[in-house]
């Protein structure tokens, strides 16, 4: 039989997915690997420790669906963005790799700035810690013999792959969130590597997604003797494309952890990344404090209950939640800890109770996510918003999310690891191209858009006083 | 030889006898349950009140008689606000409103628009606002117009005359009503024309005489000292407003000690030998409660009532335990606690609590920390205002049930940047003791005796720059969320839960 192979390379543990020929699904999770905080503000993770943990994961899956020699298997990887992998001419990992989570790398942030004054426009974004070049500048200023054994600088999913094919290469969506790929050519940016003086030997060529990353020749997996790969694309993209944004203006939203708008543009603009399609661009506005501020509330308020049980009863505070409103800006976003608009309860009255806290958390998260989406001018899509991640099981955020947009939402079960099993798919021609992979047949809810208007007014007061809190505005 | 202060609180009555000294004999407690009929009214049984009051005395005097101090004179503290129509026995007709008793913001609005706030305030001393007791006569039912009505009584002469005395009031409970004239010490004619309007029936209702704290309104009758267990004819001297007697129970003086009392709102009590001018525009109170000594009450509508929501947000049974909690540290986190519209020093009804800069590494034990700072950010910028207009606070002693926790009076001492010294005892009833005996000549009133005290909280000296500029910080939050507040709908005080 024919399959695709998909593997999602996350920040805390992997999640491999099968899909046969009839397009079902079959999944499954690896225990957690660990990140090492060696010093305040690190993040780290033995690129070994992914390796194996892929190996087993893709063996139990395999093994799942009976999958033996005799099948033809596509392996598509992706995974975490932005992390930084040095591999040294022996295949090895020269050091552990930088995540993305990583904050040290701001002294070389503002190097690349004060050299590359015009590095936003070519590459989409201003330079961040978490992205790949500060972090190997950093690697190149502290540790210059890490850096002098140094062969090739991979991202997590490129170095995965090279495991199974010895083949170095990367695609455009992965290059395109280092901090060094033109955003329009889509080719490493010779204006960005001779300005920092960075050896272009030292990046893997970049390649589409859906081109061949090579057969699989190094695995002990009796499945993948005659597996082929595709290059695959970096996890926020897997993502994407799992939620059929193959179109400009379709857009999605992810209620994890972290919330992220994800929208398709026809053109490279500001805060954009490569998608996985030629002639489109993604952007990814995120909320670092998403499903994170409902966490947060729950350990302040109720410590050890269930975030179901904590969030159950917001269903019977009103739209609006008694004019409460919450600003989730728990991280400091925009600068430093108190240099934009603080995190902030508002408006409260000795009526409040907790279930219009919680309420007004999911509110504040979807409030915020609408001013992201119109202040970076993302277009909004007609027909139906896709919601995905863990908050996306929580039927009440979902319709305040559908109302704050004014926008139908339907929820899909499909990840990033079917993200990527879609690109193998494309990639060994299943389908011909992104826009005939079958399309999403989970319902379209419209139940959110009973509250439109009451929403929309408090999302007014919301942008107003963030605006009046945001000290420089 | 004893005296004995009735304490009629909110959540409660409280009867303590004190010795010839002031020192406490004995305490018995009760509490008091209000009620919510409807939405926004909240009221409280005035019989039942004056059978509490009844059986807590006959308990007291019983053990203070045992000890050989024979009981000689009764004086009551009382919340302010509260009020009730009674026949001509004296009896009530009907439940009374209680401060946060919504019922009277119509008549509080026409009030507004007919005579200005600025007015009835130079006039009364007293704000305009729907809690004092004419609005909610306004609002009465028939029960609350003659011929039904013979007269209006607040809690405390609705209980002293049904023990003998004569129908009378001191100036701070009358001033509570707001129809009091507290420039002339006397009913305001013009307040009862004003209000009149609305309620054409209320200026033919009276209210009690009016006259100044420690003077005997009369004795205890036959019928009553049976039930109160005290010999006929002990002496009913007229007590003071809560806030007024905590004061004075706590050894409060013009110029070198004010109170703060730490309850369901906190207040600051100060003394002055007239009355302050520069306070208008704010919504502090001010009322005579002697010849040439007045007291001006600043609060926060929601001080003990924020404090509480927080205990209850967080489900913890314990509110001592979770208070004590708190951060050594202060955190990087406002609280302000305007949940029930803000403080007096604003007097903005529109006022709402807000909770800023919060942080994914922010602990319970932080935001504990915060609640408390904010009764003493509050109390910082109160004590800031008196100073501004020239009236001395001097020494702050803390009275109320949260005044004897160290650990979060200290929050507030370096919240506030005022040293708070607690004052032990009840102090309210101990201040209504005091003026029991002032009326039979026991006590000298410029020169009562001494309440116990405890150690002061200091300001940390560690962290006096970061609260001063915490204090400004504070101040510049509620400015720039004002207009935002504002927009809302108001939601008053008598929608709180009970608490």
């Amino acid at each position: 039989m024919d399959l695709l192979l998909g593997v999602d390379l996350g920040t805390t543990a992997c999640k491999v997915t099968v899909v046969a020929s009839d397009l079902a699904a079959s999944s499954i999770s690896s225990p957690p690997y660990p990140i090492s905080t060696p010093h305040r503000d690190w993040a780290e993770q033995d690129p070994r420790a992914w390796g194996e943990a892929v190996d087993t994961t893709v063996q139990y899956a395999l093994d799942s669906v009976g999958a033996g020699p005799r099948d033809h298997v596509t392996l598509a990887i992706t995974g975490q963005m932005h992390s930084l992998v040095l591999m040294d001419g022996d295949g090895n990992p020269s050091r552990p790799a930088i995540l993305w989570a990583d904050r040290r790398a701001t002294a070389e942030c503002t190097m690349i700035e004060n050299r590359v004054p015009n590095v936003a426009a070519i590459t989409g974004n201003p330079p961040l810690p978490a992205f790949t070049l500060p972090q190997l500048l950093w690697v190149r200023r502290h540790e210059p013999d890490i850096l002098s054994r140094t062969s090739n600088v991979l991202l997590p999913k490129d170095y995965l792959r090279w495991r199974y094919t010895g083949r170095v290469v990367t695609d455009w969506t992965d290059a395109s969130g280092t901090g060094m790929l033109d955003s329009a050519t889509r080719e490493w940016s010779t204006a960005i590597l001779s300005a920092l003086e960075i050896d272009p030997g030292l990046l893997p060529p970049v390649a589409d997604p859906i081109a061949d990353g090579g057969a699989v020749e190094r695995s002990a997996n009796p499945a993948l003797q005659t597996a082929r790969t595709a290059v695959g694309v970096g996890d926020q993209f897997a993502e994407a494309l799992s939620a059929g944004l193959t179109h400009a203006g379709d857009m999605a939203i992810i209620l994890g952890t972290s919330a992220v708008v994800l929208g398709v543009s026809d053109h490279p603009v500001p805060g954009s990344f490569c998608h996985a399609q030629p002639d489109l661009w993604l952007r990814l506005d995120s909320l670092h404090a998403g499903g994170k501020s409902l966490q947060w509330l729950r350990d302040i308020v109720a410590p050890g209950e269930s975030l179901a049980s904590f969030t159950s009863g917001a269903m019977s505070a009103p739209p609006g939640a008694r004019d409460l409103l919450f600003l989730p800006f728990l991280m400091g976003e925009r600068g430093a800890r108190g240099g934009g608009a603080p995190g902030a309860f508002l408006g409260l009255t000795s009526e409040h109770g907790r279930d219009d806290l919680v309420r007004a958390v999911l509110e504040g998260v979807a409030f915020e996510l609408r001013r992201l989406q119109q202040q970076r001018g993302t277009p909004l899509p007609t027909d139906v918003l896709t919601l995905k991640g863990g908050g996306a099981q929580n039927e009440l955020w979902c319709q305040i999310v559908s109302g704050v947009f004014g926008i139908p939402y339907r929820t899909t079960h499909r990840d990033a690891a079917y993200g990527a099993a879609m690109t193998a798919g494309v990639s060994q021609g299943w389908w011909p191209s992104w826009q005939s992979v079958p399309a999403l047949k989970d319902p379209i809810n419209e139940s959110g858009l009973a509250d439109v208007a009451i929403l929309n007014d408090r999302y007014e007061r919301y942008r107003e006083v963030v605006d009046a809190l945001t000290p420089d505005s | 030889m004893s005296t004995v202060g009735v304490d009629l609180g909110t959540s409660g009555v409280r009867a303590v006898a004190y010795d010839d000294q002031g020192e406490q004999i004995v305490t018995a407690a009760e509490k008091t349950s209000l009620k919510r009929p409807r939405a926004g009214w909240v009221v409280v049984d005035a019989e039942a009140v004056l059978r509490s009051a009844e059986s807590l005395v006959a308990a007291v005097a019983a053990e203070a008689a045992s000890r050989g101090d024979q009981v000689r004179a009764i004086a009551l503290s009382s919340q302010g606000e509260a009020v009730v129509p009674v026949d001509r026995h004296g009896r009530a007709l009907s439940l009374a409103p209680v401060s946060m008793d919504a019922r009277g913001e119509p008549a509080s609005r026409a009030m507004s628009k007919r005579f200005g706030a600025e007015r009835v305030h130079q006039i009364t001393g007293q704000p305009l606002n729907p809690m004092f007791s004419v609005y909610k006569i306004a609002a009465g039912d028939d029960l609350w117009r003659p011929p039904a009505a013979s007269a209006y009584r607040a809690l405390s002469d609705f209980v002293t005359t049904r023990w003998g005395a004569a129908p009378a009031i001191d100036w701070t409970l009358a001033a509570r009503t707001g129809l009091f004239d507290v420039d002339a010490a006397a009913w305001s004619a013009e307040m009862m024309a004003a209000a009149g309007v609305d309620a054409p029936w209320l200026p033919e209702v009276p209210f009690s005489e009016v006259v100044p704290c420690g003077t005997p309104i009369g004795t205890v009758s036959d019928e009553a000292a049976e039930r109160l267990g005290v010999p006929v004819r002990t002496a009913l001297v007229a007590g003071a407003h809560d806030q007024a007697a905590s004061f004075l129970g706590a050894g409060g003086r013009a110029g070198s000690v004010s109170t703060f009392a730490l309850g369901s709102s906190d207040c600051l009590t100060v003394e002055t030998t007239q009355r302050p001018a520069g306070i208008a525009g704010t919504g502090f109170a001010t009322y005579p409660w002697r010849p040439e000594r007045w007291l001006t009450l600043a609060g926060t509508a929601a001080g003990g009532w924020t404090l509480d929501w927080y205990v209850a947000l967080t489900g913890v049974a314990d509110a001592h335990a979770l208070l004590s909690e708190s951060s050594p540290e202060p955190p990087p986190v406002i609280v302000l606690p305007y949940l029930a519209g803000s403080g007096t020093l604003d007097n903005d009804p529109t006022g709402r609590g807000a909770v800023i800069g919060l942080t994914l590494d922010l602990s319970r034990a932080q935001l504990t920390r915060a609640f408390l700072e904010a009764a003493g950010y509050e109390l910082g910028s109160i004590v800031a205002a008196f100073t501004a207009t020239g009236v001395p606070v001097g020494q702050v002693r803390a009275v109320g049930a949260g005044a004897t926790n160290p650990i979060t009076l200290g929050i507030r001492a370096s919240a506030a940047g005022v040293p708070l010294t607690p004052a032990l005892g009840n102090a309210s009833a101990r201040g209504a003791a005091l003026l029991a005996g002032v009326g039979v000549g026991l006590f000298d009133v410029d020169d009562l005796p001494s309440i116990s005290l405890g150690a002061t909280a200091h300001p940390d000296r560690n962290t006096v720059d970061w609260y001063s500029q915490q204090r400004q910080t504070y101040r510049d939050l509620y400015r720039v969320l004002k207009p935002f507040n504002q927009r809302f709908e108001v939601r008053h005080p008598a929608e709180t839960p009970p608490t």
